[in-house]
């Protein structure tokens, strides 16, 4: 990876953006750093450590419409990356990955280390059908076991029971609001 | 002297940590490795044996040179996954090293099965969370408030609300270490609750992190110890000197993204306390800086190092979690760098701060009791200094891993071995 001269990273909401952020251009240190984000990040967040930054990423609260990836990947496309960096190894990140047209494609991931993503679609495309038949399959065994067996209870004598209602404020699901 | 006593006798001390990964991955990862480190200064001969799950991320990645204490890696290779062959080649690998005496640190649900597998020794089984109670996950947390239902005595409910829960991480082939633990312990089996109550009778000592814990231990609360986590000893503070007009800093901290840690309830503190007065900010850990609005500042992703330095600048330190916290590290933290802590009533908070010495402790979720705390707190700051050096004094005696080790882990290995020599059942394995 040492010809790199443009990386490409792609924000998610995760915690671990501007670490990355921070990772490529400590790693980095002459290459020219693109960030993809929504139109609503703060620019000041990361501006000390990318060359760009563009707006084309959808909110993470908005619906996902195929328009909007299709547009996504035209953008990614037009700087000619050398590196792509995701954030997480999902199958649809590992896609965008693929079609991104970069030299190579990595996944920052959580615990801090730049994994590289393998570009074969048709390899991990069947890959994941057939994790998730087995999947389905294992999920459904273990739903009759636990369904159609019961378990006689013998609580540990003398215990003290958590109080199930704890106050919690009207607004407090979850949301978080400045 | 137990150290004279241990290396007299060649004491042996095995750690089995199933989960353990360095850098760390979580504060249990942090506790392990003070308490590992503390011990072998002791002089205590111990070895760490970490299972490394073979093509699963996060698990056992450790490089044994980083460590100061010695580490064995024990592979469980990728086709390896039912629980019977697991606990074989742990149980191997520890029966090869002969201790005297075993601690097992972190698991979630294989846990019991190599708890059973290592029933020949003294055994020491170390709590983190809620995992020994709670099916689903290590929280016990469920609609937005602590479970009142255990494993123990609602094992049905529990099975089926933990099936419910990783449904998604079952059907996808990309799996967290807690569905992996259920999937290999086959802890959705009715035999495993047999298993999960053998483990408990199996075990010398069960250390967990608050009296609440130990309480709901029921009848095994006599084997049940409470040994809190605990910090690096602080470097000696420097005093700021803040003008007394200046804008007063509320500062929360830690992982303040996890709905569990409150933060919504200090957010309707912020809003209600903006109707009475307008010079102070609060300032949270959050990882997205794009929630930052009036006088609400989120820090972006923060290294533990830079979140630390925080508390220097900061006034009032706020710990609002609303799920029962097992031990509560930010407020020990913050008590430490010299602040008082407003702190929900609440788990393992409740044993750190002492109300009206060290902080204020209010009705977890409630913001209108967090509004007075924070309003008296902001305006006497002379209370404040009084509260924050009670606070750090506190910190500094009782929770640093010196003073956690001495006082806790080298009294309990010395009952359990002391135990175990005058027990003939409980005889050191030849």
């Amino acid at each position: 990876m040492n010809s790199i001269s443009t990386i490409g990273i792609l924000y998610s909401y995760a915690p671990h953006f501007t670490q990355a952020v921070q990772y490529l251009h400590q790693s980095y240190p002459n290459a020219r750093i693109i960030a993809f984000v929504p139109p609503s990040f703060p620019k000041e967040a990361i501006s000390a450590y990318v060359a760009k930054q563009i707006p084309c990423v959808p909110e993470p609260q908005s619906p996902k419409t195929l328009r909007q990836s299709w547009h996504l990947l035209q953008e990614i496309r037009t700087h000619s990356l050398d590196l792509f960096v995701v954030l997480f190894k999902s199958s649809r990140l590992q896609t965008v990955a693929a079609l991104s047209g970069a030299s190579e494609s990595c996944c920052y991931n959580l615990s801090g280390n730049l994994v590289p993503i393998r570009l074969q679609l048709l390899h991990s495309f069947i890959h994941s059908i057939a994790g998730r038949i087995r999947g389905q399959l294992l999920y459904w065994r273990i739903w009759i076991n636990v369904h159609c067996t019961t378990i006689s209870p013998k609580p540990l004598k003398g215990a003290s029971q958590t109080p199930k209602e704890t106050p919690t404020p009207s607004n407090t699901q979850g949301k978080h609001h400045a | 002297m137990l150290t004279e006593i241990t290396i007299q006798q060649g004491t042996r001390i095995a750690l089995v940590d199933l989960l353990f990964a360095w850098p760390p991955n979580g504060g249990a990862d942090v506790d392990l490795y003070h308490v590992a480190k503390e011990l072998s200064e002791q002089g205590i001969p111990l070895t760490l044996f970490v299972v490394q799950f073979e093509g699963i991320a996060g698990r056992g990645q450790v490089c044994p040179a980083d460590l100061p204490f010695p580490v064995e890696l024990i592979s469980i290779p990728k086709n390896t996954k039912h629980h019977h062959a697991i606990t074989a080649r742990i149980r191997n690998a520890v029966d090869a090293w002969k201790p005297n005496a075993v601690f097992l640190t972190h698991g979630y649900a294989l846990k019991a099965h190599v708890a059973l597998a290592l029933a020949h020794y003294p055994l020491i089984s170390r709590y983190y969370a809620h995992e020994l109670l709670c099916a689903r996950n290590a929280h016990r947390f469920k609609e937005n408030a602590p479970c009142s239902f255990n494993y123990f005595s609602h094992p049905q409910e529990c099975r089926q609300c933990a099936l419910t829960h990783l449904r998604s991480e079952i059907k996808s082939h990309e799996r967290q270490a807690w569905a992996q633990d259920y999937l290999a312990a086959e802890a959705y089996q009715k035999e495993y609750y047999i298993t999960a109550g053998k483990a408990l009778d199996a075990m010398t000592c069960i250390i967990v992190s608050n009296e609440t814990l130990k309480l709901e231990l029921g009848e095994y609360q006599h084997k049940a110890v409470v040994i809190p986590g605990g910090i690096d000893t602080p470097q000696a503070i420097q005093e700021q000197e803040k003008p007394a007009t200046h804008t007063k800093t509320i500062y929360m901290a830690g992982r303040v993204d996890d709905p569990l840690k409150g933060l919504d309830v200090l957010l309707e503190a912020n809003t209600l306390l903006k109707k009475k007065r307008n010079d102070f900010q609060v300032v949270a850990t959050h990882f997205d800086p794009r929630l930052s609005k009036g006088n609400f500042v989120a820090t972006g992703w923060l290294s533990h190092k830079e979140a630390l330095q925080y508390y220097a600048a900061a006034d009032i330190c706020v710990v609002p979690s609303i799920w029962q916290e097992p031990f509560g590290l930010v407020a020990v933290e913050a008590m430490a760098a010299g602040l008082p802590v407003c702190a929900s009533h609440i788990g393992g908070l409740r044993d750190i701060v002492v109300h009206g010495e060290t902080g204020y402790l209010f009705p977890p979720g409630d913001p209108v009791a967090l509004a007075d705390f924070l309003d008296t707190l902001l305006t006497d700051s002379a209370l404040r200094a009084t509260l924050g050096a009670a606070g750090r004094k506190r910190a500094l005696s009782l929770y640093t891993w010196k003073n956690i080790v001495k006082k806790h882990y080298l009294p309990l290995l010395k009952d359990i071995l002391v135990q175990s020599h005058t027990n003939k059942g409980m005889q050191p394995h030849e």
